[in-house]
């Protein structure tokens, strides 16, 4: 039996997992997340189990390997795409009405890997990223978008309050005060353990400018290589387009894949930086489509009954000029349907989601679809943390009907109380339960609330944008971010005198030798 | 001599300047204009439209029908 065919019971589920800014290597994130699912739903097993005093709910997972391998690899290989890489079979958990004890649910995990496209470390990387990150706040803003069916969408909407922009500049500017404490303090600390004694000091800043270079590639036109003068070097498909244009193609391949595979519903879990490729690819429009795609994925589709690509409807008229990405010379006039994507697609989870703060200063870059392409059953479910920086309460998406884009229900999560970390400890496991693992598993099993909704609560973890307890965290990520300036700019009140003292010995130093060198002459 | 507030004073006051300076700068030299566009923002951005105004009609048939 292959991994994506099922007994005449089994209902299949797609989920598919979007990573956010980082070094994630491939499968990385979908390992991780799909652990933390699996702990979750084993966890509901045994409540199942010892509620009906059976053992009924069992899970089996299954990892698709793939048919080659790596010579020497020190791994085996998974596979990825058109199938699911993971299989979850979940029985015995009742779903809906009409469930029994032998049903089975088939989770298929899918992911979007696209931590490749990131730029490679080097020298004028560095330089880039520290100009970029010190001077974000003053980073020009990207209000619409010329491009050809740039009608067929719409930037995000601002909720009556024109400040947000400016105070989300202000934030940035707060970010480009702590690179600049860091790189005083951390920076010069780790630069002379190295340099004078030898020692090797985790590499904080390269990690830094490695996962946060990921916000920076989306705003990027050009992606480049290595070298201290760098020369472009986009991705083969991708010459002369905007390195964003290849984290979307990896998203929206993801989708045609899922659609294709006939689920009977599938979801879209996205993290951080991957909830923007998440609703990017979610929105974009059907004449930018085949431009993302290879010729058999797109026939794929064509030939999917009923189809899901084909040609535009009499009397419209495709707009003239390039499109980016460009489409393809084998797309003629053809579009992708998407309500006939879209038509088992049950939900997008966002978690530690920068979007709200995307649509502040660049809207363009997160445009909402015009179109209809949404059921009615179809939600999104947006879950923030005030101590995680990058999330936020999302309120400039919600001014369109929900067929074009449903409207995100946001959630206060506990995912941390420390800054930072909380930004990816959404769906650890927690105890007790219900956590945020054990709500998204009860929704993927259906028959349930949506996370945060009705029935399916994460308990003691879930707050309300703008209540008690969500105030209390955000103060309490505005302390630790005022505790965090006083502490690296006291460390670089004690470095900087050294390196200045260091600096003035081998000034004189070199001039003594200078000295000595004329006189010997 | 100066003593040690004294110095973490002065990190922390370029930590505040160094950003603000490089900002000024990158807009003044139009580092990073190419990475945006001078298109101005549809009237939606600053009125919100209806939700009957904002649906457009696509290139794609309409498979579903009104809802």
């Amino acid at each position: 039996m292959t991994p994506n065919s099922a007994p005449a019971k089994a209902e299949r589920v797609g989920i598919v997992l979007v990573h956010g800014v980082g070094e994630q290597r491939r499968f990385e994130h979908l390992d991780g997340e799909t652990r933390s699912l699996i702990a979750a739903l084993r966890t509901e097993a045994k409540h199942w189990n010892a509620a009906s005093d059976t053992d009924n709910a069992q899970i089996t997972v299954e990892i698709a390997g793939a048919t080659d391998s790596t010579f020497l690899a020190g791994q085996d290989t998974w596979t990825r795409g058109p199938q699911a890489t993971v299989r979850i079979i979940a029985k015995g958990f009742a779903s809906g009405d009409d469930a029994t004890a032998s049903s089975e649910i088939h989770f298929h995990v899918h992911e979007v890997w696209w931590a490749d496209v990131n730029e490679p470390y080097s020298l004028s990387k560095q330089v880039r990223f520290w100009l970029w990150g010190l001077s974000i706040w003053r980073y020009p803003g990207k209000e619409a978008s010329s491009l050809p069916s740039a009608d067929l969408v719409m930037p995000p909407n601002l909720p009556g309050n024109s400040w947000l922009p400016v105070w989300t500049r202000l934030r940035l500017l707060g970010l480009g005060v702590v690179f600049a404490l860091l790189g005083f303090s951390i920076g010069t600390i780790s630069f002379l353990l190295k340099r004078l004694f030898d020692l090797d000091p985790p590499q904080l800043l390269q990690t830094i400018t490695n996962y946060v270079s990921g916000v920076k590639l989306y705003n990027q036109r050009r992606r480049f290589g290595l070298g201290l003068v760098p020369s472009d070097e986009e991705f083969l498909d991708t010459i002369g387009e905007p390195p964003r244009v290849s984290i979307r193609r990896r998203m929206i391949r993801a989708i045609a894949e899922v659609a294709c595979n006939d689920y009977d519903r599938w979801y879209v879990l996205a993290h951080s930086l991957g909830s923007v490729a998440a609703f990017n690819g979610l929105m974009e429009t059907s004449w930018a489509w085949p431009g993302y795609l290879d010729q058999p994925l797109w026939q794929k589709l064509v030939d999917h009954r009923p189809p899901m690509a084909g040609p535009p409807k009499s009397g419209w008229t495709p707009p003239t000029g390039n499109t980016v990405p460009q489409r393809p010379v084998w797309g003629g006039t053809d579009i992708a349907y998407r309500q006939r994507i879209f038509e088992c697609f049950r939900g997008l989870l966002t978690y530690g989601c920068p979007l709200e703060k995307f649509a502040a200063i660049w809207p363009a870059r997160v445009p909402i679809s015009r179109t209809r392409a949404f059921g009615p059953d179809t939600v999104w479910v947006n879950v923030f943390d005030p101590v995680d920086p990058i999330s936020g309460v999302l309120k400039q998406f919600s001014g369109q009907p929900p067929a074009c884009c449903p409207h995100p229900q946001n959630v206060g999560y506990a995912a941390s109380s420390v800054l930072l970390l909380s930004h990816i400890r959404y769906l650890t496991p927690k105890k007790p339960v219900p956590d945020l693992a054990t709500s998204v598993m009860r929704w993927l099993l259906g028959g349930i609330d949506v996370p945060g909704q009705g029935t399916n609560t994460f308990g003691r973890y879930q707050f309300k944008a703008g209540d008690r307890t969500a105030r209390l965290r955000s103060a309490l990520a505005w302390a630790t971010w005022i505790a965090a300036f006083l502490v690296l700019a006291g460390l670089g009140g004690f470095v900087l005198p050294l390196v200045l003292k260091a600096a003035a010995s081998a000034g004189a130093g070199f001039r003594h030798a200078l000295s000595n060198l004329f006189a010997a002459h | 001599m100066m003593v040690w507030w004294n110095w973490t004073l002065l990190v922390a006051g370029m930590a505040i300047a160094i950003p603000i300076v490089i900002g000024e700068l990158a807009v003044w030299f139009g580092l990073f204009k190419k990475d945006a566009d001078d298109i101005p923002p549809p009237v939606a951005r600053t009125a919100a439209l209806r939700a009957e105004e904002f649906e457009k009609a696509g290139p794609e048939p309409d498979f579903r029908g009104p809802q």
